[in-house]
């Protein structure tokens, strides 16, 4: 059932910010999802992409960045956090048109019946520092770039090895990402990465259910500011008998939620607030979705059940 | 003595406690009918019941091929996929321990002994030509086949990893489920496909769907501790689409609630039919068990197995975790959790106390006791220990006990 | 074998940064699939001798700063290669406003600004004897500021001197290095008085083309791919001046018009390499995880 409305939502959202533009609807350049500004008649922006550029982004100079004028990075900024507070990282489970698409690649994978790839807790934990690394670069390539003569073919450096900068845009019928640039050696090296990094995830994704949001910096940024939002995801740690589904189920195969025993929240780094756990939980009340105190959706042994029956 | 005075001694022997098994038995069965709460809607599970005494006869009764399997931690869904019966060599039957006194050590678990016993009292049963699964859970299941000087090529042992929430350990244990699954596959001589695992999972599912309405009822006080003790038995021995189909039709009786009976928590060792003496005990004493963790009762569905896709490493997985993670059998080393699941379900079902049985030579629980009682008192449950074994004779001493702790609950639901 | 994975990955952010380029890189051109527009496109040696062979008076443009209020300034050079000229005027107009205001001039450097995105058309005027100067040049600059730029009406309010004039061109984007742009002679009043001119001349990197024209008012001039521009970056550019010398009576018109072209942003891609690479790379991930899967669990 929550999966089945989590499906639907991810499908109008992904008409609405891949075609929204062409229904004449736009939703701002600061959106918490991959909505991928490189799609034409795109009906809203990634927030990433505002975090590289030059003038509203970090693509400026120091004495820019402390005047006045810098207060312009900010206001992005604002406009993320207003859309990212009342949702949180549920944006990403329940929104964004790039875990939709990973998502579709997933169900060809299930319908052919070949099996996941399964990766050790200890490279989970090896994995995890990839998106912050990339924020921290998406930010000081940048400044870089406006400060310290870095070739300006690094502007945007993420969007260039972006997946979702090739992939996208193929669903407004633009396949022309996927190529090499010979204009000189950077772009050729970006063009290169990107096209070998667009086919490793590829696969990934379609081995490894939401593989690209191990990587995803919009996670890791999400995740700094989880704080300021009224989502909690919380376990009652007294109600888990350690059965492991929530660790199997999830697309992510997050096991601190299986194996915390002191803290009452477990909304993880790389949890995007899907609820597959809190669905397989057979546990009542064991986790639970909460906004602002309020139950959005809790375990229990009778949902599974009746689950487990569709 | 000359052999064949020996072997007609045996036989002898064989034949009297195959006697008094069935006599036992019936004594059971009857008890249960005489009871007021008794419905008609038992008798399937009854029925089923009556060959888990008799493995010959179960062979016979059956059209395909019998593994006898020890302890919860052999994946049933494997036994249903590969087309095999399962026996569950779990015997509750005093006089079938009788038999086997004399090879076993004393201070044996008596459902060790018990179990042993019943196989010995067996006619023409060549216990060499049996296929056997032994998870290595307790001492007594490790070594039960060398005391029971079985031929270990028919056997197959699961090595069963004593940490539950350690990742080698699951995939360790993941491993030995493909190994059993290669040894069903030899048995039977055809390939076990993803799609035969998965219909398995489903009917173990569609099973489950209809336990959790029966528990939903006992957790209500609805229906007898006895009778659920003989429906969680009967389904290692029956058909899983006949058990599910069955419980679907006993849990449409429209059953009352027992207001005046207090609720109580009951753990420990196994309870297996026909020796529910405990719980008859329990219910005499104006107690109901409105829940347990019991591996023959209420845990026998640790849950549902999930899976993340229909392949078949998923479903193995899912499998795997199901009888392992999920499992609170108490030889694992890191079993806290498992007192989670009892509070939650105390403290859901407003229920005081829990009683523990164990099992006399029962180390495991024995153990395990202890480490509960002293968390459950620091939480502020009554805790009452019942050691007993399969005899009859402490029924009052127990019966005493029972009263004394149903007089401390009444007086705590009085004062809050 | 130990150090090669880690020679290769130095190697590729060598090339990453711009730091090493190989020696064949040139050559690359060879395999692209987009035709390189070169210069004898719409174009042909010069030959032309009643038109000077280089352009006297002629704005170049300089890279654009933003400043710290949020206005982004444009300074352009105003290149006059005779002596100081009698008099000179520099004005611009804003978008399709058609008001036109002053800008003034300090050691030969003309300074815009903006403080919104603005499309910009700027004229100088110079006199020196009988020749009259005119050049042109247009620019669009994205300022974002509260703080208006200052602005001086010009007067008279409606120049009639001739200038080269670009159309409208129907790429998108800034002027880019293998598009066409159309150039025709005209007036702010938006006709023109004098004998057309037999060429239009080109002064790009050193070297000076004549353009023909494929009607008797329009030019059509496709700026060439340049090395220099490839390897400088996306917002590098390159003036490129077109001039010529309209005659009236004893009087003589010096018309130029500064094309400022940045390097072409799809010239260089190829699709069918790109492809592959995705190709090879899907392939590459497929055959380790399938590989690495049997290895791990034989099952």
């Amino acid at each position: 059932m929550v999966n089945r409305v989590r499906m639907i939502c991810q499908h109008i959202s992904f008409v609405l910010l891949i075609y929204g533009g062409r229904l004449g609807i736009h939703l701002g350049s600061s959106l918490p999802c991959f909505a991928c500004p490189f799609v034409n008649g795109c009906g809203g922006h990634c927030y990433l992409m505002i975090l590289q550029r030059s003038r509203v982004g970090f693509q400026v100079t120091f004495d820019y960045l402390f005047s006045r004028a810098g207060l312009e990075v900010l206001w992005p900024f604002v406009v993320f956090l207003l859309f990212f507070v009342p949702l949180s990282k549920l944006w990403c489970g329940w929104l964004c048109p790039f875990c939709l698409f990973q998502d579709w690649i997933t169900m060809i994978r299930k319908k052919l019946g070949i099996r996941e790839m399964i990766f050790s807790r200890k490279t989970h934990i090896r994995l995890r520092p990839i998106k912050y690394i990339l924020l921290v670069l998406l930010i000081l390539i940048p400044l870089c770039i406006a400060n310290f003569n870095l070739h300006s073919d690094w502007a945007l450096p993420f969007c260039r090895i972006c997946p979702a900068k090739p992939i996208l845009p193929m669903f407004a019928g633009n396949f022309t990402h996927f190529h090499l640039d010979f204009t000189n050696t950077v772009t050729l090296c970006f063009t290169a990465l990107s096209m070998v990094i667009t086919g490793g995830l590829l696969v990934g994704i379609f081995f490894k259910e939401r593989f690209f949001c191990l990587f995803c910096p919009m996670l890791g940024l999400m995740h700094i500011f989880r704080r300021l939002s009224p989502v909690r995801f919380e376990k009652d740690i007294s109600g888990c008998t350690g059965c492991g589904n929530c660790e199997r189920i999830c697309p992510v195969d997050i096991h601190e939620v299986h194996l915390e025993n002191e803290k009452k929240d477990v909304f993880m780094q790389n949890c995007m607030g899907c609820m597959h756990c809190v669905e397989s939980c057979p546990g009542d009340n064991v986790l639970s979705f909460k906004w602002f105190g309020f139950t959005l959706f809790s375990s229990s042994r009778n949902y599974l059940s009746l689950k487990r029956k569709q | 003595m000359t052999p064949n005075t020996v072997n007609k001694r045996l036989q002898q022997l064989q034949h009297k406690t195959k006697h008094q098994i069935c006599i036992e038995f019936e004594d059971q069965v009857e008890l249960i009918r005489q009871q007021p709460d008794y419905i008609s809607e038992i008798e399937p599970f009854l029925n089923v019941l009556k060959y888990s005494l008799h493995p010959c006869e179960f062979q016979q009764q059956i059209n395909s091929t019998m593994v006898m399997a020890l302890c919860i931690q052999a994946p049933l869904e494997l036994f249903h996929a590969a087309r095999v019966r399962i026996f569950k060599l779990a015997c509750g039957s005093f006089a079938a321990r009788n038999m086997a006194t004399r090879s076993l050590p004393a201070l044996t678990c008596p459902m060790i002994k018990s179990s042993t016993g019943m196989l010995q009292s067996q006619n023409n049963f060549d216990l060499n030509r049996q296929y056997m699964v032994f998870p290595t859970t307790c001492d007594w299941v490790v070594k039960w086949r060398e005391l029971t000087g079985m031929d270990k090529r028919q056997t197959h042992y699961m090595d069963l990893p004593h940490l539950r929430e350690n990742e080698q350990s699951s995939n360790k244990w993941l491993e030995e489920l493909y190994s059993l699954k290669k040894w069903l596959e030899a048995i039977v001589k055809k390939s076990i496909t993803r799609k035969d695992i998965f219909k398995a999972i489903k009917a173990y599912m569609d099973a489950f769907r209809i336990f959790s309405k029966l528990i939903e009822l006992r957790r209500q006080q609805r229906i007898s501790s006895v009778h659920f003790a003989v429906i969680t038995n009967a389904l290692t021995y029956d058909n899983i689409e006949n058990w599910t189909a069955c419980t679907g039709r006993y849990i449409l009786y429209p059953f009352h609630e027992k207001k005046e009976s207090i609720p109580i928590f009951l753990a420990g060792s196994p309870i297996i039919f026909p020796n529910v003496k405990l719980l008859t005990l329990i219910e005499a004493s104006s107690m109901r068990v409105a829940a347990d963790d019991i591996c023959s009762m209420e845990r026998v569905f640790p849950g549902p197995a999930c899976y993340e896709d229909k392949s078949e490493y998923a479903l193995m997985r899912a499998l795997s975790h199901r009888y392992h993670r999920a499992c609170i059998c108490p030889t694992f080393a890191d079993n806290e959790r498992r007192l989670n699941g009892m509070v939650n379900v105390l403290k859901n079902g407003k229920i005081k106390g829990v009683i523990f049985h164990v099992l006399k030579g029962c180390h495991p629980y024995d153990i395990e006791s202890v480490i509960m009682e002293n968390k459950l008192k620091t939480l502020g449950y009554r805790f009452l220990k019942i050691e007993t074994d399969y005899v009859k004779e402490d029924e009052q001493n127990i019966v005493t006990r029972l009263e004394a702790f149903r007089q401390t609950l009444k007086q705590i639901k009085k004062q809050s | 074998m130990l150090y090669l994975k880690h020679f290769l990955i130095i190697i590729f952010f060598l090339f990453l940064t711009g730091l090493i380029e190989p020696a064949s890189f040139n050559r690359l051109d060879l395999i692209n699939c987009m035709p390189v527009h070169g210069h004898m496109l719409n174009s042909g040696p010069y030959r032309n001798k009643r038109i000077p062979n280089s352009p006297s008076f002629y704005f170049e443009h300089k890279a654009p700063l933003r400043e710290t209020n949020g206005q982004v300034s444009q300074v352009f050079s105003l290149i006059f290669k005779d002596n100081d000229p009698d008099l000179m005027d520099v004005y611009f107009t804003e978008d399709r406003n058609p008001t036109i205001y002053k800008s003034s001039i300090k050691d030969g450097k003309v300074i815009i600004r903006a403080h919104r995105p603005t499309v910009f058309q700027l004229w100088a005027v110079a006199r020196k004897g009988e020749n009259t100067f005119i050049a042109h040049t247009n620019c669009m600059l994205f300022g974002n500021s509260k703080t208006k730029a200052e602005r001086i009406i010009f007067f008279p309010k409606t120049p009639e001197a001739p200038y080269i004039e670009m159309q409208a061109s129907k790429q998108p984007y800034w002027p880019q290095t293998g598009q066409e742009f159309i150039f025709r002679i005209s007036s702010k009043t938006g006709f023109v008085r004098f004998a057309l001119p037999t060429d239009l001349m080109v002064l790009s990197n050193n070297k000076v083309f004549a353009l023909k024209s494929y009607d008797r008012l329009r030019y059509v001039y496709t700026p060439a791919h340049d090395q220099y521009l490839r390897k400088a970056g996306v917002r590098a550019g390159r003036n490129d001046i077109l001039f010529t010398q309209l005659r009236e009576a004893d009087h003589c018109f010096n018309l130029t018009h500064t094309l400022y072209v940045h390097r072409s942003r799809t010239a260089f891609e190829n699709y069918a390499i790109g492809a592959a690479v995705f190709g090879a790379s899907c392939f590459f991930f497929i055959g380790w995880i399938i590989l690495n899967r049997k290895r791990r669990t034989p099952w």
